[in-house]
């Protein structure tokens, strides 16, 4: 090995040597304690992160016993939607239902929540009205917005449901019935929230 | 000069960590279930309301077994309500339609004898062949294969089955017996 490639060697080591320490000095620039003045100043950042949650209520209504092709309604504040106190960001609140089962046997028997709030054979509609709201809002499988503004820490929101069930599946005697008899037909209103 | 590189970039990087942004962020639902019940209706149809039994000339023989045309499918039962069903049956005794005192006796056990006849039925997709006594008593139609009710759960559900009878060993002939059947829905 000639003398200017072991120089050129040594220089390339001094090279990586400096590099690492400088990477050391820039990693702790911003730890440094200020030694050297009378005071000195620490800057902190942090950006906190968007958590929230909701809860509502009551988890579980019955209509009790419906009859096709009629109008069932709960009081409009019979169900909450509370923005947990402790959330640190507003949020927007969407809902949505989904299709009605046969609680026995899910795949045998079930209503299709409507789309455009038409009732049919097996077809239900369903709606929602936010306490002191103007009117009905129709729940559908898609989501649609809960509340036109944005919900902070603490806030709730009342609400109520009305039902629509499906034209009858049979009629005997001159009344109309579901292909079920003293069944539990069930389903679920989800109400979904994002960060606004 | 990779290593040169390599370190600035590792300098970048460490330099960066205090300034980095907490960007976690959280969904969440809220979800009711909400239930409806749902009014109950009861009734059932046959679709035979009658058997002629027939052997050669139009009559039954002695100690003869026969079978419905249709072993497994002869008489289709049919939820007309809603309500789920469980099918009972029971048999009697044949009278003779002259004088109603005469009568062929339905055994309890699939055993005929004198002025005793058997009476049996056998569910469409049931073990093959196989064929559960009728009695006098009213009874719960069960499937051989697993024990378990006949039923019909919903609306327009049916259900099929077919007739076996054993004639006594002896009896008077030229008499034109009688006998019923019910079938009765039970809500389960």
């Amino acid at each position: 090995m000639k003398w200017f490639e072991v120089n050129l060697m040594k220089r390339e080591m001094k090279l990586g040597i400096m590099g690492i320490l400088l990477a050391g000095i820039l990693a702790l620039i911003p730890c440094l304690p200020a030694t050297a003045q009378d005071s000195g100043t620490i800057t902190i950042n942090m950006t906190g992160a968007n958590e929230f949650s909701i809860s509502l209520t009551p988890a579980n209504w019955s209509f009790g016993t419906v009859t096709p092709n009629t109008v069932n309604t709960t009081d409009l504040t019979q169900f909450n939607l509370t923005v947990d106190s402790t959330s640190t960001c507003a949020i927007n609140t969407y809902i949505t239902g989904e299709d009605a089962v046969w609680a026995d046997d899910p795949g045998a028997y079930n209503w299709t929540l409507s789309s455009n709030e038409q009732n049919d054979i097996k077809v239900y509609v369903l709606w929602f009205k936010p306490d002191g709201g103007e009117s009905y809002i129709p729940i559908t499988k898609g989501q649609t917005s809960f509340y036109s503004g944005t919900l902070g820490p603490g806030d709730s929101k009342q609400f109520g449901l009305k039902l629509l069930t499906p034209q009858p599946d049979f009629t005997k005697g001159g009344t109309g019935y579901f292909s079920v008899g003293s069944a539990i037909v069930q389903t679920h209103v989800t109400i979904s929230a994002v960060a606004a | 000069m990779k290593i040169k590189v390599i370190t600035i970039l590792l300098a970048i990087i460490l330099a960066g960590i205090p300034y980095l942004p907490v960007f976690a962020e959280d969904g969440s639902n809220g979800q009711t279930t909400i239930t409806m019940n749902t009014e109950s209706v009861m009734g059932i149809s046959l679709t035979q309301i009658e058997w002629q039994v027939e052997g050669e000339g139009a009559e039954v023989s002695l100690n003869t077994t026969y079978k419905t045309d249709l072993p497994a499918s002869w008489c289709t039962i049919t939820n007309e309500g809603n309500a789920n069903v469980t099918m009972f049956i029971k048999g009697d005794d044949a009278k003779w339609v002259s004088d109603p005192s005469k009568k062929w006796t339905l055994g309890s056990t699939g055993d005929n004898g004198k002025n005793v006849y058997a009476l049996w039925y056998h569910i469409k997709g049931d073990t093959a062949d196989s064929y559960t006594v009728v009695t006098k008593d009213l009874a719960s139609m069960k499937w051989v294969r697993d024990g378990e009710p006949l039923n019909l759960a919903k609306h327009d559900d049916t259900q099929q089955f077919g007739l076996k009878l054993l004639t006594p060993t002896q009896f008077i002939g030229g008499r034109t017996m009688e006998a019923n059947i019910i079938l009765s829905a039970v809500a389960a």
